[in-house]
């Protein structure tokens, strides 16, 4: 692939990601407890199966940083509560790519990376441990949400690699 | 997913199930109180009885936070925040399970206090 085609896609893909970030945090609230989808890491997992590790740190950080921007929230602790959950779980699926592993155990783990992110910057953020509670109940959802996403994925991955 | 991949998420879930419920049946069944923090100084706002039927407002940066306490039961109500995040933690404990209500935007903490 050359290179402004390259380029072009990573711009395609966190366009999608943001876009699907903010449509997630207006339109579907959290279920309980603060679970959510984790729509946008379906667009983290296509980029990984297309490109490599590079490409989706700058995905992500992308994603983060405009995606907060928008929100209003740059640079407070939301965004560093976030921007913590998105990069632990982008170091999650490229050790996963590196191993190998199949591609629904992939998005599950980075599913609970995410969450594992989050609830590490709370904690040290504010000095409060019993936040912890939190990470069980939201890596049990996880493993659910997570084998959603990566179906939906997966399914994506078939149609954008014939173009 | 292959098995070993399985074995891993299993593993996984096991450890969370076991953790939720040694803190939730052995360790502490039921809670009295309830305490209102600030998360920037961690600073006590409030101590609430949870028997005690009330509703409390605080003044936060983004305008009032609601705590309602209701049969037993508590949570975070009209919040004036972007992101509305506390009010969809939804009633504690729910399913038995206390977890803190969190307001990230409004720096408020809402957790049970074990005695």
């Amino acid at each position: 692939m050359n290179k402004t085609r390259k380029i072009s896609y990573i711009a395609l893909l966190s366009a999608l990601a943001i876009v699907i970030n903010l449509f997630e945090s207006a339109f579907i609230p959290p279920i309980q407890f603060g679970i959510r989808f984790g729509l946008a890491n379906i667009i983290s997992l296509i980029t990984i199966e297309l490109f490599s590790y590079r490409e989706l740190f700058f995905v992500a950080l992308i994603r983060v940083t405009i995606g907060s921007l928008l929100r209003g929230v740059i640079f407070g602790s939301a965004f560093m509560i976030s921007f913590s959950g998105v990069l632990l779980s982008t170091l999650a699926i490229s050790l996963c790519h590196k191993l190998k592993t199949s591609f629904i155990f992939m998005s599950i783990i980075s599913a609970i990376a995410h969450s594992l992110g989050q609830v590490l910057v709370v904690i040290f953020l504010y000095d409060q441990v019993n936040v912890f509670v939190l990470f069980p109940i939201l890596a049990l959802s996880s493993i659910a949400t997570g084998v959603l996403t990566g179906l939906i994925a997966k399914e994506c991955i078939k149609r954008v690699k014939r173009v | 997913m292959k098995k070993k991949e399985i074995i891993i998420i299993g593993i996984i879930a096991l450890l969370a199930v076991f953790y939720l419920a040694y803190n939730f049946l052995i360790k502490n069944q039921a809670h009295t109180y309830a305490e209102v923090k600030d998360l920037e100084s961690g600073e006590v706002l409030l101590r609430f009885d949870v028997n005690e039927d009330a509703y409390y407002e605080f003044e936060v940066p983004n305008g009032f936070f609601h705590v309602e306490v209701k049969d037993g039961h508590y949570h975070a109500t009209d919040v004036d925040c972007p992101n509305q995040d506390c009010v969809n933690f939804g009633w504690m404990p729910s399913l038995g399970v206390y977890t803190p209500i969190i307001c990230i935007p409004n720096g408020i903490m809402v957790e049970v206090v074990d005695e």
